[in-house]
């Protein structure tokens, strides 16, 4: 396969958008789940974040999002120190998260969960939510209908148009194809490609390693809270070690 | 797919929405749930081989979860029957099915006994004599306007007749108590009338519990256990007492043997099992653990792990593998692989071709709460209805050896397909 994989955006500067370095973090006082964890990366770029159930992916989504505390190392936006910066404050400066579970308003309709997205900037209310529901046809059928009562995958598509609706400029996403159907995932994975074309950075965790590799600049695959192995999409991709570890050969079967 | 030496059981069977099965260890029919104006599950007939594993797929809101809640009692359908291993979970007894002539007597004899008897003890506690007419009249026509209501419902003569009967016993019993405690007029009427209504509630409630469903945990306790897509892992109890409590379901089938052991042994017994399993979907390290503090994955594997504490007969797994990271996917695939040769049927709901490929034995298509199509899975993955409204037309190609603006006019295509398909479901 050649490397179609395209350089991101060639206003790429110096500096990274988002650095971690060297990281330990945790829930409890005493116990790390990251283990001094670093990634970079630069502006306009598409990152992938893959490995084993409970390596500490989504737990590396939460501290560069503010939501659990860092014990030590650093966590930089666009060279800026943002470590201990409290979720809320790094919404209004772009950053937009998709959690991996509990990721929309379950009592709150479909057309309220928007609108919450909405929040910092209502006035693109209109326009967003018609790009939204071009995405996803099925929220827009359903506009009225409570977020808890949705299938699966009609909430996981939900959870993304939501964080979707205020144009962020660094997105995190966890797992965003999750639950829904083949067709559906790899349109996810092409909108993410275009969202990102269009100049936003992507940081994404996913278990569908395969399209993750296919579409991203980069990969990091983390195990046990550190590091095991980064590089092109392509190159991890052929690793004999990281298929035997983290990839499995059912995917590349076919 | 399976390759056993064995003959494969489904070898024969036309590949149509529908089809009977051999040895069906489920079957549902013409089963009907809709909230509101949305039809979540629509399906004529849908039989499941025992023994073998079976896909359920389909898009997005195709009704699949809704269907696995019918199947296992979690949610109830408006209309339509379903069967497990020959008994139907929707009546715990068959309703005695009465002639027209036999059930209009009977009904009608059930209903007067019952609305009459409350007349009469009305009647009776309000001493003037005059207005007690009135009440003998109220309930006759009160029992006559009733039995008119429900002669032709499904049962409903029956329940009369349940009615009046235990209606009648409970006035006894309070008269006689009555006589018996302190024989005084007074109370006579109270009695009476307590005795009166315990009497009709008991019997309404025998009744219902009778002829209604079986309720979620009894379904789990004959054998069918499942899992949830958005899972439900106890957050306050550790990994370990998780697993345990999978094992609950099975105690009430085992309680002779469980008798004659200890409750320690027994105990030991289920740490045991708990214990090999939680290796083998490698959560040992967090077996002591909270469960509330699993990761996304992790609690799938909970869930999925618990199920299997209990020897099921059947297993449905929802979107089992969905987040669990793809090594352990397929190691955890040759373990479900070998769950018919116990005899054990699996039926799952997965977005994952690859897995659905790997494992299944049959695949059948859902969508807009219909069974659409059905057959192996070589088969099902090249119908072109499947493709279309499932795996999309580039499923099995990497998204880079696509045009890209080739692929973005397509999308647009699809959507605008969705979009005209949506507007003629409303225009309807
Ligand atoms: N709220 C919590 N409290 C305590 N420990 C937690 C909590 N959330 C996660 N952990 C622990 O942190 C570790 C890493 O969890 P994390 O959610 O980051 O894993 P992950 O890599 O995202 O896994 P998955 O692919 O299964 O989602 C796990 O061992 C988990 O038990
Ligand atoms: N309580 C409810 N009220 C209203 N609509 C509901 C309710 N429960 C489910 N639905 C709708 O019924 C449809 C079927 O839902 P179901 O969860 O069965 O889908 P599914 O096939 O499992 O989808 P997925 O693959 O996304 O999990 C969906 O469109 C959903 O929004
Ligand atoms: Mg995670
Ligand atoms: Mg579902």
């Amino acid at each position: 396969m050649s490397d179609s994989r395209r350089e991101p955006a060639e206003s790429r500067s110096a500096i990274p958008v988002v650095s971690i370095r060297d990281v330990v973090a945790g829930y409890i006082p005493g116990v790390p789940i990251l283990k001094g964890a670093d990634m970079d990366v630069a502006e306009g770029e598409l990152i992938g974040i893959i490995g084993p159930n409970g390596a500490g992916k989504s737990t590396m989504l939460k501290a560069l999002f503010g939501l659990i505390k860092v014990t030590s190392g650093e966590v930089l936006l666009r060279g800026k120190d943002i470590t201990g910066k409290k979720a809320h404050q790094l919404v209004q400066q772009g950053i937009a998260y998709v959690p991996q579970t509990e990721n929309v308003f379950p009592s709150l309709t479909i057309g309220e969960n928007l609108e919450m997205g909405a929040f910092l900037r209502p006035s693109l209310f209109t326009e967003r939510r018609d790009y939204i529901v071009e995405l996803f046809p099925r929220l827009g059928e359903r506009i009225n209908q409570r977020a808890g009562s949705l299938s699966g995958g009609e909430r996981q598509m939900l959870a993304m148009a939501r964080a979707l609706m205020m144009e962020p400029s660094v997105l995190l996403l966890d797992e965003p194809s999750a639950g829904l159907s083949p067709a559906l995932q790899d349109q996810v994975f092409i909108r993410c490609r275009e969202i990102n074309e269009a100049g936003v950075t992507i940081i994404m965790v996913e278990q569908n390693a395969k399209r993750c590799l296919e579409i991203c600049n980069r990969a990091y695959v983390l195990d046990q809270g550190r590091n095991a192995y980064t590089g092109t999409g392509t190159e991890l991709m052929n690793d004999p070690k990281v298929i035997e570890l983290y990839l499995g050969t059912l995917a590349a079967a076919d | 797919m399976t390759t056993e030496a064995v003959a494969d059981p489904l070898e024969g069977v036309a590949h149509v929405p529908g089809v009977p099965k051999p040895d069906p260890v489920i079957i549902a029919d013409g089963v009907l749930r809709h909230f509101g104006g949305l039809i979540a599950v629509d399906v004529e007939h849908l039989e499941i081989q025992r023994g073998v594993i079976t896909a359920l797929i389909g898009p997005n809101g195709a009704g699949k979860t809704t269907f696995f809640n019918l199947l296992t009692g979690f949610d109830h359908a408006q209309a339509g029957t379903r069967v497990y291993n020959g008994r139907e979970l929707d009546r715990r007894y068959e309703i005695p099915q009465w002639d027209q002539a036999k059930s209009t007597v009977i009904g009608l004899l059930g209903s007067l006994i019952g609305f009459m008897l409350g007349a009469f003890i009305l009647a009776r506690a309000d001493d003037q004599s005059d207005p007690s007419l009135t009440y003998l009249v109220t309930g006759f026509v009160v029992a006559v306007g009733v039995f008119l209501y429900v002669r032709n419902k499904p049962g409903g003569p029956q329940s009369l007749a349940v009615y009046g009967t235990s209606t009648a016993l409970g006035t006894a019993l309070g008269t006689l108590f009555a006589v018996l405690v302190s024989p005084t007029s007074n109370w006579f009427s109270t009695t009476m009338a307590v005795g009166w209504l315990i009497g009709g509630g008991l019997g309404i409630g025998f009744w219902r519990w009778a002829t209604g469903p079986l309720p979620s945990y009894e379904i789990a306790q004959l054998g069918m256990v499942r899992t949830f897509q958005l899972t439900k892992v106890l957050a306050r109890l550790t990994v370990l007492n998780n697993m345990r409590l999978g094992a609950q379901n099975q105690r009430g089938e085992r309680f002779l043997s469980a008798l004659f052991q200890t409750w320690k042994t027994q105990e030991k017994e289920i740490t045991a099992k708990a214990d090999v399993l939680l290796d083998r979907f490698l959560l040992s390290k967090m077996r002591d653990e909270f469960a509330g503090t699993l990761s996304g994955g992790q609690r799938k594997l909970l869930e999925m792990a618990g199920v299997l504490m209990t020897d099921p007969e059947v297993v449905m797994l929802d979107e089992p593998m969905a987040g669990v990271n793809p090594a352990l996917t397929q190691s955890l695939l040759e373990h479900v692989i070998e769950l018919p040769a116990d005899g054990t049927t699996v039926v799952f709901v997965e977005h994952n071709m690859d897995v659905v490929r790997e494992i299944s034995d049959w695949v059948v298509m859902m969508a807009e709460g219909r069974i659409i199509a059905e057959g192996p899975p070589s088969v099902i993955g090249q119908d072109q209805r499947v493709i279309d409204a499932y795996l999309g037309a580039h499923h099995d190609e990497t998204l880079e050896e696509l045009d890209k603006t080739e692929l973005a006019e397509e999308v647009d295509q699809d959507l605008d397909e969705q979009e005209e398909m949506a507007e003629e479901v409303e225009d309807e």
